[in-house]
């Protein structure tokens, strides 16, 4: 390669590639929490997260749960502000690196490209044939860009991010590479489809126009592009240019106009590949202007287009205030006034699957979680399934998120990974002492299918796994210790569910719970109730 | 001493229980002190000591490790690692403990000494937290998987009643001796978890175990794994909301240790270190029903040592 800034970036870009993929399988905290917390979108996500401390506080039934949470999360966001400022203003001095080095998308679609390429060269050929050769103009879409992400801060505002689920390329590649990553048997998570959709949606793109993705629709691109618009450090054409199109040729984000001898720098990815094949495209100096800095580009700005943005725009607003599914939570708690997890009316009603610890509820969890996956690749028990993955109960009807399956595992007791790898403030990281008694659900014992019941036999399989004593074998109606469920101690770990023998439908399965809370502390309450056992060794006599 | 000598003073001892538990001691104590290795002990009892120190005093009164292990031979042994919970908690046989009994196995001869668990919970954090991937290491043996099914080959026996067939670690089938070293301590299911129980980590699907009668599964276990030797850690005894507990509060400091080959006498001296009545804990009886080993203890010879 004859270009030896490129040559930096493509090695810069593997291995930077390479490490975002292994955070995914490999478990280093050095990977998951360090190095993928560069990432844009789950920081500004975090960002937003955080505000709604405020507002869940002034509930009361919820503040004694909150009330710890909110002290944590606020050393996270001081971190996750930190690191976007120093993104952008990276962006701002020399432009769009993070599109061509650290965005794990972003090298996702330039190894598409490097591998669709000779369908271009093809084309090239023939346009080479031709005697005359004709560079249009390429497509802006601004304001296509400029819409996308005005709605997703609007709804993100409103507590919902949308449209980063959709949109986010770091949270794209997580489902991709999870996807991948089961395929290939590296995790067994179940599979899922969204990430393959989206690749496929991504091949279609790149190949069509390579990466338009980046420089039409990315919502992190739109933010880090309105920083290096007006930048420090600039790419430029000098006016000895002859237009020969070399430069435009090879240039993935299209931000070169050979007309009007000027480079977009607000779509400029960085990927320098243009950069020395002809002496007359160079970085200008710090503040220098191009000679030419007026960008003509292909855009219609009609008065269809500014209604359809101002459409957009309006529907970011609908859909972040009245249909965001935490507001309505929050409504539906100020109505109940209490602590709606006990009422078995309420949670059949309110909640539909059972979120990971620390997400608050069902609905905070969707209003949060931008479906990185990343919680899902390092559950140490294996039960968070990605959407549209795992088999359904009869209480969790819905899975369209990333939920806890307690079919063929439970969640580990001691351990608190899906909140401390979880950097887009969906899953509050817990301390292990509060994630012990941090109720997702509450087990529920159908007695008529119970071994203990119906067989009159010992069983005692939950009550086995019970991590916090809440399940008890008491004297049974039919011969058999039966289990007895204090639901005060439940924490809905789902110990129990993947313990109990009893096929195809569980005599004891967990319900989701509407909103979680911390349960009692199983030390306090078997202390009081076991305050004179005596001590076994006192005696100087033989026991046996 | 001959036999019949020995005949003689157990007798003596017997005599001794049926008046008061006092002189039952003396007398158990005189026949140590009398030094009764002519004949080898059915179960050693032994107390008041560390569990290094008690395993020492015990195994020596039964001839040594080199009487169950000998040079060249694989030694697997089975201890109880169920929980990701620290040794305090005692829902997992005493990590010192392992490792002493491999370092013995080791000096006896052995080629390699394995130690398993099918742990309950994840494996990693449980064979680490416990305490016991460090102590096996130390000493010099290796903590092997035992967490995917294809570690396990399917095995039959018409003999049993429930448990007709059941996919046994394979590791476990392929060793000389079987060192079953499992924690004394309270269980939800099965009322008392030991000895027998233990050997219920020996098998894929525990779930069918819990399907079809509990406590004959638990028994016809037997009729796939046999130990070669039973060493139960009754150091801390879990005595409520067991088998995992809930915290050290469900834990008592009872300082006893038994071996016994016979696993059944060994699972009803538990009993009593535990205080359960032998009706409270069915399956070993049905294991004496089966033809593995006999209940009742007063009947053995059984050595009582203090640490």
């Amino acid at each position: 390669m004859k270009n030896k800034y490129r040559l930096i970036i493509v090695a810069a870009a593997t291995i930077s590639f390479l490490l975002s993929v292994s955070a995914f399988v490999f478990d280093q905290s050095w990977l998951t929490k360090g190095w993928l917390k560069l990432q844009i979108v789950p920081n500004l996500t975090k960002i937003f997260a955080s505000f709604e401390s405020l507002s869940i506080a002034s509930f009361s039934t919820l503040e004694a749960a909150v009330n710890n949470l909110t002290l944590i999360l606020a050393q996270d966001v001081g971190v996750a502000v930190n690191i976007l400022l120093v993104m952008l203003l990276l962006a701002f001095c020399c432009g769009r690196f993070y599109c061509s080095v650290l965005c794990p998308l972003g090298i996702l679609q330039d190894i598409i490209d490097f591998f669709s390429s000779h369908i271009r060269a093809k084309e090239n050929r023939q346009a080479r044939g031709s005697s005359k050769v004709v560079f249009k103009t390429p497509l802006n879409l601004k304001k296509t860009r400029y819409c996308i992400l005005a709605v997703a801060f609007i709804t993100l505002l409103g507590g919902w991010v949308v449209v980063w689920k959709a949109l986010d390329p770091y949270s794209n590649f997580g489902k991709i590479v999870l996807n991948g990553a089961n395929w290939a048997r590296l995790l067994d998570t179940g599979i899922s489809w969204t990430g393959l959709f989206f690749l496929l949606a991504l091949i279609v793109l790149v190949v069509w126009k390579r990466r338009i993705f980046c420089t039409a629709i990315c919502p992190a691109g739109t933010l880090l592009g309105l920083c290096s618009k007006n930048g420090m450090l600039k790419l430029g054409i000098s006016e000895k240019c002859s237009a020969c199109g070399r430069c435009a040729k090879v240039c993935p984000a299209k931000c070169i106009n050979l007309s009007s001898k000027a480079i977009d720098n607000e779509r400029c990815l960085r990927c320098l590949k243009c950069l020395g094949m002809c002496p007359n495209l160079k970085f200008l100096g710090i503040f220098k202007k191009q000679f030419n800095p007026k960008i003509e580009a292909r855009f219609i700005a009609s008065r269809r287009s500014f209604i359809w943005g101002g459409m957009l725009t309006l529907t970011g607003i609908v859909l972040g205030r009245l249909f965001n599914p935490e507001k309505q939570m929050q409504a539906c708690y100020k109505a109940a006034k209490s602590v709606p997890c006990l009422t078995p009316t309420k949670i059949e009603k309110a909640a539909y699957f059972i979120a990971p610890p620390g997400a608050g509820s069902p609905e905070r969890f969707l209003a949060k979680c931008t479906a990185c996956q990343l919680c899902v690749a390092h559950c140490v028990g294996q039960v968070l399934k990605p959407a549209g993955c795992g088999t359904k109960n009869k209480f969790s009807g819905d899975n369209s998120s990333i939920h806890l399956d307690f079919k063929n595992g439970h969640c580990n007791y001691n351990c608190n990974r899906c909140g401390a790898v979880c950097s887009t403030g969906a899953i509050r990281q817990l301390d292990l002492a509060q994630k012990k008694r941090w109720r997702i659900g509450m087990a529920n014992i159908t007695y008529d299918l119970c071994v203990t019941i119906t067989d009159g036999t010992e069983c005692g399989a939950c009550a086995e796994q019970c991590p916090t004593g809440a399940l008890q074998m008491i004297a049974g109606t039919n011969g058999a210790r039966m289990p007895q469920l204090n639901a005060e101690l439940c924490i809905g770990c789902g110990s129990c569910e993947e313990a109990c023998p009893v096929l195809p439908e569980r005599a004891i399965i967990v319900k989701p719970i509407s909103i979680q809370v911390l349960a009692d502390d199983p030390q306090e309450f078997f202390k009081k109730q076991r305050s004179g056992s005596e001590e076994r060794n006192k005696s100087k006599e033989w026991l046996l | 001493m001959n036999r019949r000598q020995f005949l003689k003073s157990m007798a003596v001892a017997v005599a001794g229980t049926a008046i008061t538990s006092k002189l039952k001691v003396t007398a158990a104590e005189s026949l140590v002190q009398d030094g009764i290795s002519a004949e080898l002990p059915d179960l050693v009892a032994v107390r008041n000591g560390e569990p290094i120190a008690m395993f020492r005093k015990g195994i020596e009164a039964l001839g040594g490790m080199q009487s169950f292990v000998k040079p060249e031979q694989k030694v697997i042994i089975k201890p109880n690692i169920s929980f990701d919970s620290a040794p305090e908690r005692a829902a997992n046989t005493n990590p010192e403990l392992v490792g002493e009994v491999v370092r013995q196995a080791l000096a006896a001869g052995a080629k390699e000494v394995l130690v398993f668990d099918h742990t309950l919970s994840d494996w990693k954090t449980t064979y680490k937290v416990s305490g016991t991937q460090e102590a096996v290491e130390q000493a010099g043996g290796k903590m092997i998987l035992a967490d995917e099914k294809k570690f396990y080959i399917n095995q039959k026996n018409v003999k049993a009643l429930k448990l007709q067939e059941t996919d046994v670690f394979k590791p476990l089938l392929e060793a000389d001796v079987f060192i079953n070293l499992p924690i004394l301590k309270h269980h939800g299911g099965a009322k008392m978890s030991c000895a027998i129980k233990n050997l219920m980590g020996n098998v894929w699907d525990r779930r069918i175990m819990h399907r079809s009668d509990l406590n004959q599964c638990i028994a016809e276990m037997l009729f796939y794994t046999k130990p070669t030797l039973n060493i139960i850690d009754a150091y801390r005894i879990m005595i409520a909301n067991g088998p995992r507990g809930v915290s050290t509060d469900d834990v008592r400091l009872t300082k006893y240790m038994i071996i016994s080959t016979d696993i059944v006498a060994a699972d009803v001296a538990a009993t009593k270190i535990i205080g359960y009545e032998l009706d409270e804990v069915p399956y070993i009886k049905i294991a004496e029903n089966l033809g593995f080993g006999k209940s009742d203890i007063t009947k053995l010879n059984i050595a009582r040592l203090e640490a």
